[in-house]
């Protein structure tokens, strides 16, 4: 495995302290790469290490909190639209991941970009929902009708929806796995507890109990297939844990009985287990017996490692490897298999391959988008 | 209709126009420099009713027929500002 | 810091060792670039156009690293295309090999649009004769950067022809000198205005036209780490046969025109309106119309007496 020194810095934040120049460019590329150039700021500063961090590199971080601070005003107005049509049409609907730690102001929000405002639902108020959002200018981004079906008939979630006017996505599910995955969760059971986060006083909105809101990010991140983003996801795991487990009592053990409820044991092992072999972070007794006991019960446990080894540091050109190659063919297969069972696997995924043949094939010579990108603004 | 006013708005005064800056949603709006005899009125946490606000601007003695016009112009300027999300109906 | 080396003194063959190794790394601005191609246009037009920039080794910091590659793949042999890299990200679609240079320049100019939020970013070019920068927005049938190459060729010092960047904090223009990008007709009229102008090679069918890059004066590179003062806005509009004309902005329309023509000024929130309000109240602004080259250079020279 090649050396990923985004990695060494999010295990011993000290060794900034003597890089030279060389190193400031990997760790700029490799951060910038897996979308975390704001974590690494927040922990140098945390360490009081800023004063290490050349003014160069600086101004890189700078330009990201202006990209966060700006997705947060957006943000904000998105909530509060929503919310408004919600409560029109009595739906309550709870916020997920992103949405959801902005709404709590965790100290993850602030080091973290995202593309889509997640939302869980009813399964029942999703139709109504549905038809509310198109009569407010939003559109369905998956057209073709092979999508469609397939998002319908096994997903947890619908199509995403885009905002025509403020390109805003949102994503609406009804359960956080798919509802062909024969380990489907009791969704009633992690919406327990859930609350209404107050972010200011215009903009609020539901997010899950702290134990949910943690399982539901590592079941998350390892049913994936692709992982480009898996170190970050891991790192999102481990601030979250920090967090809740200062700020909330009996953390571990909530986690442990929801986890078990829900049956996703696993899920919990992999957060605790990767936190520990690979960030190196100490474990709180109860979650090291919990990790202890249930590593007896993983199958291909040593296949997992082998992956999730690979998959969960930096992604990068830089740290590219044969076995990352593999494990990245084998992330994919298990992340599919994880989320479909293989009678429906198989032939959905013959399907995609011949629809993005054909679209291949049928592409007409288009002109680059970058004329359009820097003769106008992007500016309305 | 009881209005406020959007909070932490910044302004800046021309001849003719003003321009403000709402940092709850990042939008910039160019208008017309009577709006911001209204903001002068309006708060962000407390609110006053349209007719309050109609009052403050139009004298009692003004003949009904001019009357009826600034009643209008002023509805049409709260509306505008109501579509902005400069001002907020509660 | 490293020794002072400019990209002149590099021969041929070690300007293409770079390139096709780890890469050519040049101070443009308050930016660096390390930039990777094995095209053999991308070297020469490089070593043409940027030859008065400094080069420095990948022991300086780096700000992108940029590549210009062929996809692998059948598509290499027929009918070759090229691809824009900024680290691993490719954010283009693919371009007619032909049309290399010019991608590396556009890729450049994404690179900076994307990520230098230190500035504000207004779509102008941005030119300076006695410590007064005009900055010239880009707005439809501006002919700017035909007006741009025209000063930057009468001994105006060129700071930026695509983008002007404002320093958020102090509200100093940040110099570029990066080439003036020149479209059809005014490639031949910069030409014939001097014929000492060096350009790089001209590019046929781009999606702007056809294109060639005017390599900024020795002087503009010299002084780009010298920061200008905004003097004035300048919206131009040629319209051919018309006697020059100039009108008074007001503050409040220019204002609006300024941020309608800025790359991120969305993005930047209040930061970018007080840069903005700076400017229009440290500044005058004019709409310009003009047809006649002589006319037009007079009125910017006494525009700055």
């Amino acid at each position: 495995m090649l050396h990923s020194i985004l990695l060494s810095v999010l295990i011993k934040p000290n060794s900034v302290s003597t890089f030279t120049h060389a190193q400031w460019n990997l760790l700029l590329r490799q951060a910038s790469t897996a979308k975390m150039l704001t974590r690494i700021e927040h922990l140098l500063t945390e360490h009081k290490l800023l004063d290490k961090v050349p003014a160069k590199v600086q101004s890189h971080f700078y330009r990201e909190n202006v990209k966060i601070s700006h997705l947060h005003t957006q943000v904000k107005q998105e909530i509060q639209i929503l919310n408004q049509l919600f409560k029109k049409n009595n739906i309550n609907p709870i916020y997920l991941k992103g949405t959801a730690y902005f709404l709590t102001d965790l100290p993850l929000a602030k080091s973290r970009t995202f593309g889509d405002i997640d939302i869980l639902l009813n399964q029942e108020d999703i139709a109504k929902i549905e038809i509310v959002l198109k009569c407010q200018g939003w559109i369905s981004q998956k057209s073709d009708d092979h999508d469609q079906e397939y998002y319908r008939n096994f997903m947890h979630e619908i199509p995403p929806m885009q905002n025509m006017a403020r390109g805003t996505i949102i994503d609406i599910h009804h359960n956080i796995l798919p509802i062909c995955n024969k380990n489907t969760i009791n969704i009633e059971l992690l919406k327990l507890n859930a609350f209404t986060a107050v972010q200011d006083s215009n903009v609020k909105g539901n997010v899950l109990a702290p134990e949910a809101m943690f399982l539901h990010s590592a079941i998350h991140l390892f049913h994936e297939g692709e992982f480009e983003q898996g170190l970050r996801g891991l790192s999102d795991l481990d601030i979250l844990f920090q967090h809740f487990d200062q700020k909330e009592e009996n953390f571990s053990q909530k986690l442990i009985q929801l986890a078990e409820k829900i049956n996703q044991g696993q899920s919990l092992y992999f957060a605790w287990h990767y936190l520990n072999k690979i960030f190196e972070r100490k474990l709180p007794k109860l979650a090291t017996h919990f990790v202890k006991d249930f590593k007896k019960k993983v199958k291909l446990a040593s296949l997992h490692d082998f992956i999730f080894f690979n998959m969960l540091i930096s992604h990068h050109s830089s740290t590219k490897t044969w076995s990352f190659v593999l494990a990245s063919h084998l992330a994919y297969w298990r992340g599919h298999l994880l989320r479909m069972p293989l009678y429906l696997l198989i032939p959905h995924l013959l399907k995609k391959a011949t629809i993005t043949i054909g679209e291949s094939f049928s592409k007409k010579p288009k002109v680059s988008k970058l004329a359009a990108d820097l003769v106008i603004p992007p500016q309305e | 209709m009881n209005l406020v006013k959007a909070s932490k708005l910044k302004i800046l005064s021309f001849d003719e126009q003003i321009i403000v800056f709402d940092p709850n949603t990042g939008q910039t709006h160019c208008l017309d420099s009577n709006v911001n005899e209204i903001f002068s009125q309006l708060q962000p946490n407390q609110a006053i009713t349209l007719s309050q606000l109609q009052q403050f601007y139009i004298p009692e003695d003004c003949p009904s027929e001019e009357k009826s016009v600034l009643n209008s112009y002023i509805q049409d300027m709260i509306n505008n500002l109501l579509r902005l999300k400069l001002v907020f109906a509660g | 810091m490293s020794h002072k080396n400019i990209l002149k003194h590099l021969s041929r063959q070690e300007i293409d060792h770079q390139l096709n190794h780890q890469g050519l790394v040049l101070s443009i601005g308050p930016f660096v670039f390390c930039i990777q191609s094995n095209e053999s246009s991308i070297a020469k037009n490089v070593q043409r156009i940027y030859c008065d920039f400094q080069v420095l080794t990948h022991d300086d910091l780096i700000d992108f690293y940029v590549t210009i590659k062929r996809p692998s793949g059948m598509r290499r042999f027929i009918r070759p295309q090229i691809n824009f890299y900024c680290d691993d990200h490719c954010p283009f679609l693919p371009l007619p090999v032909s049309q290399a240079f010019p991608l590396l320049e556009w890729g450049m100019n994404w690179c900076i649009v994307q990520h230098a939020h230190r500035y504000l970013l207004l779509h102008s070019a941005v030119v300076e004769k006695n410590g007064k920068s005009i900055i010239l927005p880009a707005e439809s049938g501006s002919g700017k950067s035909t007006l741009c190459a025209l000063l930057a060729q009468s001994g105006w010092r060129l700071l930026s022809d695509e983008m002007a960047l404002i320093d958020n904090k102090d509200f100093h223009l940040q110099a570029l000198a990066r080439p003036v990008s020149l479209k059809n007709e005014s490639i031949r009229v910069i030409n014939q205005f001097d014929k000492h102008s060096v350009m790089g090679e001209v590019v046929d069918d781009t999606a702007k036209g056809t294109i060639s890059h005017l390599k900024p004066t020795t002087e503009s590179v010299r002084k780009m780490k010298i920061k200008g003062n905004a003097f004035a806005f300048v919206f131009p509009l040629y319209q051919k046969e018309t006697s020059l004309t100039v009108e008074p902005i007001g503050k409040a329309d220019a204002f609006m025109r300024i941020i309608k023509n800025s790359f991120n000024y969305s993005i930047l929130g209040e930061t970018g309106f007080n840069s903005v309000d700076y400017l229009v109240n440290h500044t005058t602004a004019y709409g310009l119309t003009y047809s006649d080259t002589e006319d037009v250079l007079a009125y910017f020279e006494q525009l700055v007496k």
